[in-house]
């Protein structure tokens, strides 16, 4: 068994036709290959420079304050636990997880926090997974800068863009809580950025793609964005090569994403059965499942209520987004944010279930198309009737972004500073408080989720610290507590709980008396000893 | 399914029972991990609604623990050839002015060299008269033809004389050498080659007429030493094989030999190859006793860092024909298989650079890498849906499957592509095809690469030759479905 004989050994005229035995040459110069970080620094040296204070602002607006203003979330404290879980527990939720919201929100936010052991350190877990948002959104600042760029905005309107996504009260109010929206922005905001690629990289639709998927796996409300992202790729692809752009977006979209049904199939939890939870209950559940929020324009309505406060924090963005989006349909450059934006429009017109983050992701595009319509306006150069109306453009945008800064500028100022500065947590806070100098480890508690990872980390089993909702949802728990709420020793009763009174908070209220009480009016908090 | 093996050809019908078997192959694999998925793990437990996997890495046996560990690796492993093999597969599309630079350069005008064709011809009466008359036809004003016919093979060499007294441009070389074998004869002729280039084209080869003039041209900008052009098989209908294999030519050609030629390590393709003659006689011509004596030309004159121009147009391309059974497609990829190997034994890509020492072994050995993953990944599936093993564990055997996917997406994107440049227009039956087609596909390619392995190790290394029945020639010039030996 031999190897193939070779042919007899070459000339020694090889030099003569330009070969080089024993010494091939390096391999040629890949033209299309990506340019070196270095000089991808600094042709982009005048936007960061633009960006850095810009970025430094919002960080410190938004990381004011942070743990006292707005008054802690119900579905802060879940995500918080649910990190805490994933941190201490390696499981996705502090009880079963039921496939209520894909995973990758709160697996993001234990990673982030694993480091600095964020939820372990002095003040509220809250408030620690508020911080740990804040570098999210500035994440997202810079990105939606980049988006502003690749849709060709010129850098000045860009940074308007990231300042009013930064400091509207409205934006920052939600920026400042723990909102599974809130950490699948940078995934959404990226896949926009990739999808408009300049060079038409292949592998950048792919990334487009990969980066959707984890907007999806994050939120999966985010999905609605599909038609708009791809929109940006065929706008951005070239006829020669749009197949593979979207046969590599897709794909990686879907394969991606198919990691979650994946995971539940493997843990044969895909399909409903008896006792079990499995994804699709949890599909239908929000699908279905959830009550309806009513109109928008009804008074009365959830729908109502919750527009009503974005529209009380603040006007002016939303409205500009609003009055920019249909023109902006018609703009080539304008047309992927405007059919972002209009898209979440539509659905909320619809009657049916309305979230309260629902805001976050009209946020950023809202502000892309506001600056893109000041941006295409300065533009704008008619040279009819008079070649000396030219400047018609730039000044009318001077003036126009001039307005808008004197009309927004005090107001903002005024809600930001109120929303840095008031503590309205201090209820919550003193109710914690109260219960870990006066309840003794042992007591078994009915609680609020956002008090949670506070408790338990104060040594109250955390088998003992029930989260009211899971009385009567969750098998384990019931399992434990088959006489429901007659086994525990003490309830707090918070807004949300007195709002969603579930059976078993009923009860409990009824047959407690208040043994300590915190704050009035809505923010009021009461601890109260059960009679059993 | 059904119309592709109702066709009536009488050279497929022996096909129907590997391809059958194939699918049913492909239609129980992912059935077994499925079902096996959605009754899992025994009863839930009673107590709650979580159904807990009592498998976890941490209670796992220390057997069961190297069992899975091996499960890992091979998943890796294979994920990572099939992440490379995607990589690679689309680098002419990574973007649109990539796409315009594996073009050609153009028309040459003036022309500056002048080229020999040879074209070995053996048992291919059918085909070789039409060919020899249309290369005689190429807008070039210096170039000759040399039809090479073994001694032994009359019929051929009778359609090969009337063919060079049709066309004064058209010769005959008669190869008395024994084995024949397509380097030999290649060999034979060399000495006689009068022009400054020698190009090679099989008998069934159905050439562009600018050909000539564009190579020239590409001569004459790049300093090149090789110019390889594009090669494309056409009858993607003809059966479910020849669609993938028609897509695989597509992807060789018109995407990955441009990475080759940029790295400086090219497997040549046999035909549409143009080298320098003075390069080809100091290199001592073709390896007379390699069963790819394409790739392992390349390979001796990438070590010595020749350059190699790469050129697809679908207007230019030479069109052939898939081989009309499958019986016959695992003939030919048994006599690539093994010639890879036997490239890799040879071991002249040892004294390339290291990266592209790397490039090389890893290309060569490509075959088998593929017949191993192709094999171990459904096994690795199957077993672990069937032994119940962790979820991380189950999820890193998936691995493999992400790649592939993206593969599949792409090769869809590529018959829409293909369709479009040649005028045909793919419909859905040609793309459930194309998916369902992929795994069989696969177990075709591993299967002749473990026989190229086994023949290679029992010594048996003669020239399987692959017959030609002009099915490429029938879309353009018969509109009936008559096969041209039928």
């Amino acid at each position: 068994m031999t190897a193939v004989q070779t042919p007899p050994s070459p000339p020694a005229d090889l030099e003569r036709l330009g070969l080089r035995p024993g010494a091939a040459p390096a391999p040629g110069v890949d033209p299309d290959a990506p340019g070196s970080v270095r000089s991808w620094l600094g042709r982009r040296a005048a936007s960061f420079a633009l960006l850095a204070p810009v970025l430094a602002l919002i960080g410190v607006v938004q990381v004011w304050g942070i743990g006292q203003f707005p008054a802690r979330f119900d579905d802060e404290g879940t995500y918080v636990a649910q990190a805490w879980a994933v941190q201490h527990l390696g499981q996705l939720a502090h009880y079963t997880y039921w496939y209520d919201h894909p995973p990758l929100g709160w697996i993001v936010l234990a990673l982030l926090g694993w480091p600095m052991h964020a939820f372990d350190g002095p003040g509220t877990a809250i408030a620690a997974g508020r911080a740990l948002l804040v570098p999210i959104t500035l994440l997202t600042a810079a990105l939606l800068y980049a988006f502003a760029r690749r849709l060709g905005m010129r850098k000045g309107f860009a940074a308007l863009a990231v300042l009013a996504f930064g400091l509207s009260p409205l934006a920052l109010n939600y920026h400042r809580m723990v909102w599974l929206d809130n950490l699948a922005m940078p995934w959404l905001i990226g896949a926009f950025v990739l999808a408009l690629t300049p060079g038409r990289r292949l592998w950048a639709y792919a990334g487009a793609g990969a980066c959707f998927a984890g907007a999806v796996l994050t939120k999966e409300t985010v999905l609605l964005m599909l038609p708009a992202l791809a929109l940006a790729v065929w706008q951005s692809s070239e006829r020669s090569t749009r197949r593979f752009c979207f046969a590599v977006f897709g794909a990686t979209f879907l394969l991606l994403a198919s990691i979650y049904p994946l995971y539940a199939l493997i843990k044969g939890e895909l399909l409903p059965g008896p006792g079990h939870v499995s994804l699709l209950q949890g599909v239908e559940f929000q699908l279905n499942g959830r009550a309806p929020s009513g109109s928008i324009f009804k008074a009365g309505t959830l729908s109502n209520y919750y527009v009503d406060g974005w529209l009380t924090l603040d006007k002016l963005l939303l409205g500009a987004g609003l009055a920019s989006s249909v023109p902006g349909l018609l703009s080539r450059r304008l047309r992927v944010p405007a059919v972002a934006f209009l898209i979440q429009v539509l659905m909320m017109l619809r009657p049916g279930y309305l979230p309260a983050p629902y805001v976050i992701a009209m946020l950023p595009f809202a502000a892309l198309l506001a600056a893109g319509a000041f941006d295409a306006i300065a533009r704008w150069r008619p040279t009819w009737p008079s070649p000396r109306l030219s400047l018609a453009g730039p000044v009318i945008a001077a003036v126009a972004v001039a307005t808008t800064v004197v009309v927004a500028a005090p107001r903002w100022a005024r809600e930001d500073r109120r929303q840095m500065t008031t503590n309205a947590d201090q209820p919550m806070q003193t109710a914690a408080h109260w219960l870990v100098r006066h309840a003794p480890r042992s007591s078994t508690l009915i609680i609020d989720d956002t008090l949670w990872v506070d408790l338990v980390r104060q040594g109250f089993p955390r088998r003992n610290v029930v989260w009211y909702y899971k009385l009567g949802t969750d098998g384990t728990v019931d399992a434990k507590y088959p006489r429901g709420w007659r086994e525990f020793d003490y309830v707090v009763s918070s807004q949300m709980m007195r709002t969603d009174r579930t059976a078993n908070v009923r009860a409990a209220l009824r047959n407690s008396r208040l043994v300590a009480g915190f704050g009035r009016g809505t923010s009021r908090v009461e601890i109260r000893r059960i009679r059993g | 399914m059904l119309r592709a093996f109702a066709a009536g050809r009488r050279a497929r019908s022996f096909a129907r029972v590997p391809a059958v078997a194939c699918i049913l192959l492909l239609l129980v694999l992912p059935a077994a991990p499925v079902s096996a998925a959605l009754h899992p793990m025994g009863a839930p437990p009673v107590d709650g609604p979580s159904s807990k996997d009592t498998r976890t890495i941490s209670n796992a046996s220390t057997p069961e623990l190297a069992v899975y560990g091996v499960w890992a690796v091979i998943s890796i492993g294979s994920a990572g050839i099939a992440w490379i093999t995607l990589s690679w597969m689309v680098q002419a599309w990574r973007t649109p002015a990539t796409l315009r630079r594996t073009r050609f350069a153009g028309d040459a005008e003036p022309v500056e060299h002048s080229f020999s064709l040879l074209v070995p011809a053996r048992h291919e009466e059918q085909v070789l008269g039409t060919t020899l008359d249309t290369l005689a036809r190429l807008d070039h004003p210096d170039f000759e033809i040399l039809a090479i016919i073994g001694h032994d093979d009359g019929a051929t060499r009778a359609v090969a004389e009337a063919a060079a007294a049709r066309n004064d441009n058209v010769r005959v070389v008669i190869d008395h050498s024994w084995p024949k074998s397509k380097p030999k004869g290649l060999n034979t002729a060399l000495p006689v080659c009068g022009g400054d280039v020698v190009g090679v084209f099989d008998a069934e080869d159905e050439v562009h007429p600018g050909l000539l003039r564009r190579v020239d041209r590409l001569f004459q900008t790049s300093g090149a030493h090789v110019v390889q052009g594009g090669v494309q098989l056409m009858n993607y209908r003809s059966s479910w094989y020849s669609l993938r294999n028609v897509l695989e030519y597509f992807f060789w050609f018109s995407s990955r030999l441009h990475f080759h030629a940029r790295q400086r390590f090219i497997p040549l393709g046999g035909n549409t190859v143009f080298v320098r003659a003075d390069v080809l006689r100091a290199v001592g011509g073709w390896d007379p006793e390699c069963l790819a004596e394409d790739c392992e030309l390349g390979v001796r004159l990438s070590v010595l860092g020749a350059k190699t121009e790469v050129a697809y147009e679908s207007e230019i391309v030479t069109r052939e024909e898939t081989p009309h059974s499958i019986r016959e497609l695992v003939k030919q990829r048994t006599r690539w298989s093994q010639g890879f190997l036997q490239v890799l034994r040879a071991g002249h890509w040892r004294r390339l650079p290291p990266r592209q020492r790397l490039l090389g072994a890893y290309t060569l050995a490509t075959p088998f890498l593929q017949a191993f993953s192709g094999l171990l990944i459904p096994l690795a599936f199957a077993t672990a849906f069937l032994l119940k093993a962790p979820v991380v564990v189950v999820l890193i055997t998936f691995l493999p499957l992400a790649p592939m996917l993206i593969i599949l997406a792409v090769e869809i994107a590529a018959l829409g592509q293909f369709c479009r440049s040649y005028g045909q227009r793919a419909r859905l039956y040609d793309y459930v095809r194309l998916v369902l087609g992929f795994f069989p596909y696969q177990l075709l390619l591993s299967y002749a690469a473990v026989r190229a392995a086994a023949r290679e190790v029992f010594g048996v290394r003669n020239w399987e030759k692959t017959a030609h029945v002009g099915a490429h020639l029938e879309s353009r010039q018969a509109p009936s479905d008559t096969p041209v030996n039928a």
